[in-house]
């Protein structure tokens, strides 16, 4: 079990919106995942490289011409709202 | 009918049409029994084309790999109306070889999940009992191909989503050595585990799928310039003298271990005795962070995914909130509306393992710990060619056994996970049975690249049971 809190704060990070039912779950489900993730801090980890990718991959170049683009109508086709080929989105600014 | 692509191909060459092996198939696929695709594609006829390797050959892709035209929906409200204006790099391949792509199979929910019970289009069945989950997340490609919907189906697997679905539905499943394939167009979940792969009747039709593709693909810089073996090839060579270990981690039983059922004991016994009468040396070996693979898996995983998910915003396409009143809200109400609980719970572990202050306590220690369990697998390879081991601790469960628990769900994965996190390639294969009738496989684990052998000791299993 963690504290409300850190729900709501980890919902706010994550741009979601939370019921208080599905806080309450959260707080219990999170808080034994978190609990046993805990079992890592058993692992002595002093002087070991972090992995951040699983193979040695070769960097390669590409020369630097366009291709494949898509079209601004097929990119649009799938956007909830367009205004003169471009995404629309409400007003930006809020009142706070 | 046998839909093996030797026998398809046979028959296609004995003059049989096109249309009279799909049009059954698709008739069962409409009728979607066990809920195992999500949209079905309108295919033609075409002539069988000799020169072709696939021609003919009925193929569904797991719906979080992007079709152009086709709706792909990773089993999410947030994509329920998608339309993707390009195909994945594999689609591409698949037709390029003459595969008919019948269907978008169902998944969980952005291929997060090990029970199919987290689609936003309804839980899949398994094809041996109903009352069974078929495993996730690729568990609608696994039923498409165990019910015979399919020759074959491409899923993806981050930590076991290809393997344990085919263990659960009785079919074989390839998760590829990270890099092999080009995750191009695979709607991402965590970028440095992902991987496409097959899900076949046959282990020699899981190398032929393998075959076509594999390979470098300039639009995926992780993709590896690694020269493509004739894979099926190695489904002729045999085990003879092949040095296959078994760790002893993954039969010793600790808390964390859930306990090895004796169905899924006794499969391996006998896997390790059919391996033997062939020829193979077996040798106990030790993966001494194993226990620590799941806690590794979950910090990492859901870090990757709450980067990748952070895109659907409600701005460019998916799911927007008719609700919103400012851009605050829209992001917040879209993917409140749009994600499911188990992608908002990955999404929020991420976001906070990730978040000022827990960075270097969560996240840089499991890369950390991550670098200790690929360590084990350099070190094991050493001494053995391949790994045998169980895929799962237990045969299928029912619906609804795990749902409420998510910790109890993870650590099902507890045999699978290490393997995407060293990046190696794996594969499940069909070996016996439950007392309940339920199918149960075994794990073959090889070094990096060496998917050949999982081959010839997958086809030498088949053949001890008396597979064609």
């Amino acid at each position: 079990m963690i504290d409300r809190s850190e729900v709501v704060k980890m919902a706010a990070l994550s741009k979601l919106e939370l019921g208080e039912e599905e806080i309450a779950h959260h707080q219990d489900t999170l808080g034994q995942i978190l609990d046993y993730i805990k079992t890592l801090d058993d692992v002595d980890t002093t002087g070991v490289q972090p992995t951040i990718h699983p193979i040695h991959l070769e960097l390669l170049l590409r020369e630097d011409v366009v291709d494949g683009v898509l079209s601004r109508e097929d990119v649009l086709k799938n956007a909830p709202q367009s205004q003169n080929g471009k995404f629309a989105v409400p007003k930006m600014i809020g009142d706070t | 009918m046998d839909l093996s692509f030797k026998a398809l191909r046979r028959s296609y060459e004995n003059g049989k049409s096109v249309a009279s092996v799909l049009e059954p198939l698709q008739a069962a696929q409409k009728e979607n029994r066990h809920n195992a695709f999500i949209t079905l594609n309108a295919v033609d006829y075409p002539d069988f084309d000799p020169s072709k390797k696939l021609s003919g050959i009925p193929i569904a892709l797991k719906d979080n790999i992007v079709t152009k035209g086709i709706r792909t929906t990773a089993a999410s409200k947030m994509l329920s109306n998608f339309i993707p204006p390009y195909d994945a790099t594999v689609v591409t391949k698949l037709k390029n070889a003459g595969a008919l792509l019948v269907g978008k199979n169902n998944l969980d929910e952005f291929a997060m999940g090990s029970s199919n019970e987290n689609s936003a289009f309804g839980k899949v069945l398994n094809a041996h009992d109903s009352a069974y989950v078929p495993g996730g997340s690729s568990g609608g490609s696994a039923t498409a191909v165990a019910a015979n919907l399919c020759a074959a189906a491409l899923g993806s697997d981050t930590g076991g989503s290809i393997r344990q679905p085919a263990n659960y539905s009785g079919v074989v499943g390839l998760k590829p050595t990270y890099g092999r394939v080009s995750r191009y167009g695979l709607i991402a979940f965590a970028s440095s585990l992902d991987q496409i792969g097959p899900l076949s009747h046959k282990v020699e039709d899981a190398a032929t799928l393998l075959e076509v593709i594999s390979g470098y693909d300039k639009n995926d810089m992780t993709s590896a310039k690694k020269e493509v073996p004739k894979f099926a090839k190695f489904c002729e060579q045999g085990v003879e003298g092949m040095r296959v270990g078994v760790p002893q981690e993954y039969f010793d039983i600790d808390v964390d271990n859930p306990h090895l059922s004796k169905g899924v004991e006794e499969t391996i016994r006998a896997s390790i005795v059919a391996l033997e009468k062939a020829g193979a040396i077996i040798e106990k070996v030790s993966l001494p962070h194993t226990s620590y693979a799941v806690a590794t898996y979950y910090l990492i995983a859901t870090a990757e995914s709450s980067s990748n998910l952070s895109r659907f915003d409600g701005v460019r396409f998916g799911h927007r909130s008719s609700s919103a009143q400012t851009l605050d809200e829209l992001y917040q109400k879209s993917r409140s509306e749009g994600f499911g609980e188990e992608v908002k719970r990955r999404i929020m572990l991420g976001t906070y393992v990730l978040s000022a202050g827990f960075y270097d306590a969560y996240y840089r220690k499991a890369q950390r710990v991550r670098t200790l369990i690929t360590r084990d697998f350099e070190e094991v390879f050493q001494e053995v060619d391949m790994l045998l081991t169980p895929v799962t601790p237990s045969p299928a469960f029912r619906f609804g056994e795990k749902s409420e628990d998510p910790l109890q769900m993870y650590l099902e994965d507890i045999f699978t996970i290490s393997c995407n996190l060293a990046g190696l390639p794996g594969m499940s294969i069909p070996f016996g049975e439950s007392e309940a009738g339920l199918p149960i496989g075994v794990q073959l684990l090889s070094p990096w690249w060496e998917e050949g052998r999982l081959f010839q000791a997958g086809r030498q299993l088949e053949l001890s049971r008396g597979v064609e």
